[in-house]
């Protein structure tokens, strides 16, 4: 579905991409791991438009996916939901949603909105409640949630566990992997990477820009190099 | 209520006891003697007060509706097609008696008041205006007046060349044109946040205020006025100042429908969005660009209208129109009132305008200093530090978040 091709990007003078290969097929969750720096986050922001490419391409459904912006991006039905959660402190928790569905006529709001509680109860519960007076893992969930709102096809997800106890963690990964069932394709980057990796179909492990590793979450888990790496065993 | 009631009329009294020494007495310079002696002037205060009925009256009434959470049930499919006119029903119910009474305030008040009310309700429409972006879409924006100064100059330049323009016939161009210079001043901004647009746009509306200060054909430093072709031609039985007052009015009444409508929209959603954070919004899809410069666009072309407004009230523009005090005045009232606030900002051009104007017959303020309007800035300056220490978000402060919730569910 999505595939990228030789991508270099960066920021300024700096190359932070050094020519990314990575696929994404339907119905499929793939994570990306590797440590600070590495290039996960540019990778996501390079996909959803908010970095440019500076060479390589991007193929959305067998056709280069041509945007200069995030909104262009999503027209494509490509949706971010970005590091650090970005959801609206002073807006509702029900308006934070409705941004989320902003491209959708309003006749549909509803039915997306039940679909959304339905995945996230809590919200439903809450969503008169400012955004900014929700917890970190209520408002990583609300985060989600407004990227559901979108009806994406691809959801790009950038550290959904970041900051939040185990516990939580757990919870919103079994979300995602409820979202995945339903048919949404899911590129996911972690620290955590023995949580993605158990819901993950397959992983890409990168280093300074470079993918080093790429196999199936099974291989992943149990190979020894990324045991010693990124799950802290020795 | 009722503690809204009770506040109202505390605050009320408290004013009434702060002002006393300032209104109801005065001074008299006895010559033989050379003793001040200070006077109980009862005629001067009840005056004041009646003066300042009025102007509680107007708050009174914007709070009312800034409160009012009036809502429909929009649910049923043929009713869901009329909604965009939500804005229009979605009011209390004593809404169209309040549209009768101030368009009909044009028969039953003197000269003085209908001055008084064509100015306000120009300052209200300014607010609104300036309202979009600062408010909504949290653009600073400085040079506001400089739009005001440009319809105003618009429409006294086109009715030279074209004699006997009627206002309108040029209002919509007025607007496009206005919306036009407003885009045009968007694009270098959009790059901008913050203090740094609100550097640029003052650099705009200083240097617009000095191009039609020197420029011949805007009559320089003297400015133009209006020929007597162009002025509002009088309802037959009324005159033209009541006429002015209409216009002004139907005017404030058809922006005001439009903007809640706006902020209702998606559009309105998106600036707000815009305004909480940039970032977010764009992921979400908001053409953060397009929704800036519409902002601007908006906000300018009724700037512009407002000039208009104010060109056939007042006959006659200076370049002072585009001074920065002007500006500041407008951003004070938008400030003062509640960013984002659409009764708010109303509210706040009918304190920081009608307060002034009363205070101008005081008394004992005029033995003092008989220019008591330039002490204006100085007070606004001492509002607008004591807001931000008390009440950063205004009087009245956007009340947003009830609102859509009732609404949208």
């Amino acid at each position: 579905m999505l595939r990228l091709s030789n991508i270099h990007a960066g920021y300024g003078y700096s190359e932070v991409l050094k020519g990314i290969n990575l696929e994404l097929n339907a119905r499929e969750i793939v994570t990306l791991l590797g440590a600070n720096g590495a290039g996960k986050t540019t990778t996501l922001l390079t996909i959803a438009g908010v970095v440019q490419p500076q060479s390589g391409k991007i193929f959305w459904n067998n056709a280069p996916l041509i945007a200069s912006s995030p909104d262009e991006v999503l027209s494509h039905g490509i949706c971010l939901s970005p590091e650090g959660r970005h959801i609206f402190p002073r807006l509702t928790v029900l308006e934070n949603l409705l941004i989320g569905a902003y491209r959708m006529p309003s006749s549909h709001h509803q039915t997306k909105l039940d679909r959304v509680y339905n995945y996230f109860p809590l919200l439903a519960e809450r969503k008169n409640q400012l955004g900014g007076t929700l917890s970190g893992g209520e408002q990583q969930m609300l985060a989600i949630a407004r990227a559901l709102m979108s009806e994406p096809k691809l959801l790009l997800l950038d550290e959904p566990s970041l900051g939040l106890a185990p516990q939580i963690v757990a919870r919103i990964f079994e979300i995602i992997k409820a979202i995945n069932r339903e048919g949404i394709p899911i590129l996911l980057v972690e620290q955590n990477a023995r949580e993605a990796l158990r819901i993950a179909n397959r992983g890409y492990v990168l280093v300074t820009g470079q993918i080093v590793l790429s196999d199936t979450a099974e291989n992943l888990l149990a190979s020894d190099e990324v045991r010693r790496a990124y799950l802290g065993e020795s | 209520m009722f503690t809204r009631l009770r506040n109202y009329i505390l605050g009320f009294l408290g004013l009434a006891f702060i002002t006393f020494p300032f209104l109801w007495l005065s001074l008299k310079y006895n010559y033989a003697t050379g003793n001040v002696a200070t006077v109980l002037n009862w005629a001067h205060g009840v005056k004041f007060f009646s003066n300042l009925t009025v102007a509680f009256a107007i708050v009174a009434i914007l709070m009312a509706l800034h409160y009012s959470n009036k809502k429909w049930n929009w649910s049923h499919p043929i009713l869901l097609t009329l909604r965009p006119l939500a804005p229009l029903v979605e009011q209390p119910w004593w809404t169209p008696f309040l549209m009768v009474v101030v368009l009909s305030a044009a028969f039953y008040l003197d000269h003085k008041s209908l001055g008084l009310g064509c100015m306000l309700g120009i300052y209200m429409i300014l607010a609104l205006g300036l309202n979009i972006t600062i408010g909504f879409t949290g653009l600073l924006v400085l040079g506001y007046a400089a739009f005001y100064a440009f319809g105003a100059y618009l429409f006294a330049l086109a009715q030279q060349y074209i004699p006997g323009l009627q206002w309108w016939v040029a209002f919509p161009f007025i607007f496009v044109l206005g919306s036009a210079l407003g885009w045009v001043i968007g694009l270098p901004c959009l790059r901008l946040r913050g203090d740094y647009l609100a550097i640029v746009t003052l650099g705009f509306a200083e240097s617009f205020k000095e191009l039609i200060g020197n420029l011949n054909l805007t009559g320089s430093d003297i400015g133009l006025s209006l020929s007597a072709r162009s002025m509002v031609k009088a309802i037959p039985g009324l005159t033209v100042l009541q006429t002015t007052y209409i216009i002004v009015t139907v005017f404030l009444f058809v922006i005001l429908f439009a903007i809640r409508r706006l902020y209702l929209s998606p559009i309105g959603r998106a600036w707000v969005a815009i305004r909480e954070d940039e970032v977010a919004a764009n992921s979400m899809g908001i053409d953060v660009v397009r929704m800036k410069l519409l902002a601007f666009a908006i906000s300018a072309g009724i700037g512009a209208v407002a000039g208009m407004l104010f060109i056939l009230y007042s006959s006659y523009i200076n370049p002072a129109t585009a001074a920065f005090e002007q500006s500041v005045i407008i951003l004070a009232m938008v400030v003062l009132g509640g960013l984002g606030s659409i009764y708010g900002v109303m509210l706040g051009a009918a304190l920081l305008y009608l307060i002034p104007e009363f205070l101008r017959d005081s008394q004992l303020i005029q033995d003092f200093s008989p220019n008591f309007s330039d002490y204006r800035l100085l007070i606004f300056g001492a509002i607008m530090v004591a807001m931000m220490l008390l009440r950063p978000q205004g009087l009245l402060g956007s009340h947003r978040h009830k609102h859509e919730i009732k609404r949208d569910t």
